[in-house]
């Protein structure tokens, strides 16, 4: 549990200060037919945030920061969502909220024990697979989506934190290698490979090239990860081939991308305003529009623009709420991020979790609000929990409840129990036997040692 | 109740004055967030140390804390506790700890790990153990070096050529401490 509870209790009172002037600013900027709606909207995030931060203190961990951090951003978003062309309180995101604090406690308590996770690891791989069969079997054509009854989810939003956890799962195996052909090689290693090339030509075949960019980011950290664990011996005549052939890989990514993929990288969008280039002529000049103060909540014109809460999200904010509310809002998500910096992980699979989510969330937020602003091509993805979409806010949940277990792991899994194995074997451990510690001294260490 | 809520919807607050005061908010959230983390991380290196024991290698009165769950021992310049001399291998053995206990496994070194001179595989260790790598010899401590209370400090068989500081990875920080210096908690 916290031990300062006088410093817990200060950054709850700020966040609840937070939503209550953004509702505040609600009150007196925004654009509401009645009361009505603006009293909705006040109830379900104050009550969202009690009913969060009673939810946390239940159970005893070691941060609470990022909870808070989670909450605060998820009731952030709720108010922009809620926003848009006009308050009315989005119950669709509100559901999407709890569900995606939800996945954060559930991610949390499958991550934190990496020897637990060790042995889960084909299961890890069985759900991959199940995803993988269900987008070709379910979405209809090259398509991501599976819809039913007006309901529809993204399963390859939910390969993102199962991909993380193979990569981090296997680091701590890479030991264990076999001889193949002339090469010795990890099992694991190859697996990996092996989960990253169907992932990648999954992406590809289904035209979904904008999350590949965040699948290669997650990529790459686990590569960085196994250069850098001592265990894994690799040399560097293997880090100069993996350099290699990941630059090759782009090239030819780069030269046999799709005529689309091509037209968006050299498009003029200011030149194809009623085109190709709509979304982002909009979205530039939504954010000069709102300046740094913005219209005022739900006095913007973005909401008429297709995906306006979604792929072009970071500028309907800035129209409505300036471009300073929507800077810091990003940046909450970043600090978020470092924070998990201040903590370093104590393991290599938490540590190589921790950098595959971090490297995810930066990917795909960079994609998202430097595409908006034309400085890279426009991709589509989302903003991480801000953008509407209910299994990408669910998998942001649980990704931040993996790096909430990286900052609150258990390593004492059946400590009693060994204890109890290494007692029976060494009778005179000091540290195990406090009270008979005394006694135990005169004898065992010499019986035990020889003089050196 | 009605005329309550007019009056409240026609004041007019300036704008600036208004987002300058939500923002200001919303940075002070971070700010007091950041602070939260710092003093969360020292709760958490406290319990690591209770998970780890508390244990500490020893090399010429340079105690090495082992911050992470896993502790490489070799020449190779990615060891996390690097000793510079011929006699250790490369990668010579790794320090694991399970529920409070570390233990020793040597990784097919060439001149063999041996725990108070006894050669082993896999060891569990406890404070006052003596682990000698070739001709490098560790002792085995608590943080406060309470080791040296129950046995004399090891004498090294020959002198390695130096201890090199420990590798600093991204992912843990096995920094030398100087015995006598500041204890952890």
């Amino acid at each position: 549990m916290y031990k300062n509870g006088l410093s817990y209790a200060g950054v709850v009172s700020l966040l609840l200060l937070t939503h209550a002037s953004m509702l505040g600013i609600v009150l007196v900027r925004g654009n509401y037919e009645s009361p009505k709606d603006l009293i909705m909207l006040a109830c379900a995030v104050l009550g969202l945030d009690l009913v969060g931060i009673i939810a946390s203190l239940c159970y005893r961990q070691m941060t609470y920061t990022l909870d808070l951090m989670l909450l605060g951003i998820l009731n952030m978003s709720l108010i922009f969502q809620s926003c848009f062309g006009g308050v009315h309180l989005s119950v669709k995101f509100l559901i999407t909220c709890v569900a995606s604090l939800i996945s954060c406690e559930i991610g949390f308590l499958l991550t934190r024990n990496h020897e637990w996770i060790r042995h889960q690891k084909k299961y890890i791989y069985l759900v991959i697979g199940i995803l993988i069969a269900c987008i070709l079997l379910f979405t209809g054509g090259r398509s991501m989506w599976i819809t039913f009854k007006g309901f529809s989810i993204q399963p390859s939003e939910f390969i993102k934190p199962c991909y993380i956890l193979v990569c981090a799962a296997s680091i701590v195996e890479l030991h264990k290698k076999i001889k193949v052909t002339f090469f010795y090689v990890s099992p694991d290693t190859l697996c990996v490979l092996g989960a990253t090339l169907v992932i990648f030509g999954l992406q590809w075949w289904c035209r979904d090239l904008g999350s590949l960019p965040t699948f290669a980011a997650v990529f790459a950290c686990a590569v960085v990860c196994r250069f850098c664990y001592p265990r894994a011996k690799i040399s560097k005549t293997w880090i100069a081939v993996a350099a290699v052939c990941g630059v090759l890989v782009l090239l030819a990514a780069w030269k046999l991308a799709p005529a689309y993929v091509q037209e968006r990288l050299h498009v003029d969008i200011w030149a194809d305003q009623y085109g190709s280039g709509y979304q982002q002529c909009q979205a530039l000049i939504g954010i000069a529009r709102g300046g740094w103060l913005g219209l005022g909540p739900g006095q913007g014109n973005l909401h008429k623009v297709f995906a306006y809460e979604s792929d072009i999200v970071f500028s309907t904010i800035c129209e409505e709420w300036g471009l300073l509310y929507a800077g810091i809002a990003v940046l909450i998500v970043l600090i978020m991020l470092t924070t998990v910096l201040m903590n370093p992980p104590k393991s290599y699979y938490h540590a190589t979790m921790t950098a595959g989510i971090v490297a995810a969330f930066v990917a795909q937020m960079s994609l998202n609000i430097f595409g908006s602003c034309n400085l890279i091509p426009f991709t589509g993805v989302t903003l991480p929990f801000i953008s509407q979409g209910g299994s990408s806010l669910v998998t942001c949940g649980f990704m931040v409840g993996m790096l909430k277990a990286g900052q609150s792991p258990l390593f004492r899994h059946k400590a009693e129990k060994l204890r109890e194995d290494a007692a029976a074997e060494l009778p005179s451990l000091p540290f195990l036997h406090k009270k008979n510690s005394r006694k135990s001294l005169g004898n065992t260490p010499q019986n035990r040692r020889p003089k050196v | 109740m009605k005329e309550l809520w007019e009056l409240i919807s026609g004041l007019e607050v300036p704008d600036l004055i208004l987002c300058a005061a939500a923002v200001l908010i919303l940075d002070l959230f971070a700010i007091s967030i950041i602070f939260a983390a710092n003093r969360e991380s020292r709760l958490c290196q406290k319990r690591w140390e209770k998970v780890g024991s508390g244990v500490a290698l020893r090399f010429q009165d340079v105690s090495y804390p082992l911050s992470a769950d896993e502790i490489l021992l070799g020449r190779h310049i990615s060891a996390d506790i690097r000793l510079a001399d011929p006699s250790v291998s490369r990668y010579h053995a790794v320090m694991t700890v399970t529920g409070g206990i570390w233990s020793i496994t040597d990784l097919g070194s060439k001149s063999g790990t041996f725990v108070n001179e006894r050669q082993v595989q896999h060891a569990k260790l406890i404070p006052g153990d003596v682990i000698r790598l070739g001709s490098v010899q560790l002792l085995v401590t608590d943080h406060a070096g309470g080791a040296s209370a129950h046995r004399k400090p090891p004498q090294k068989k020959s002198a390695p050529k130096k201890a090199a500081a420990p590798k600093r990875a991204a992912v843990r920080k096995t920094q030398p401490q100087k015995k006598g210096g500041r204890k952890h908690v």
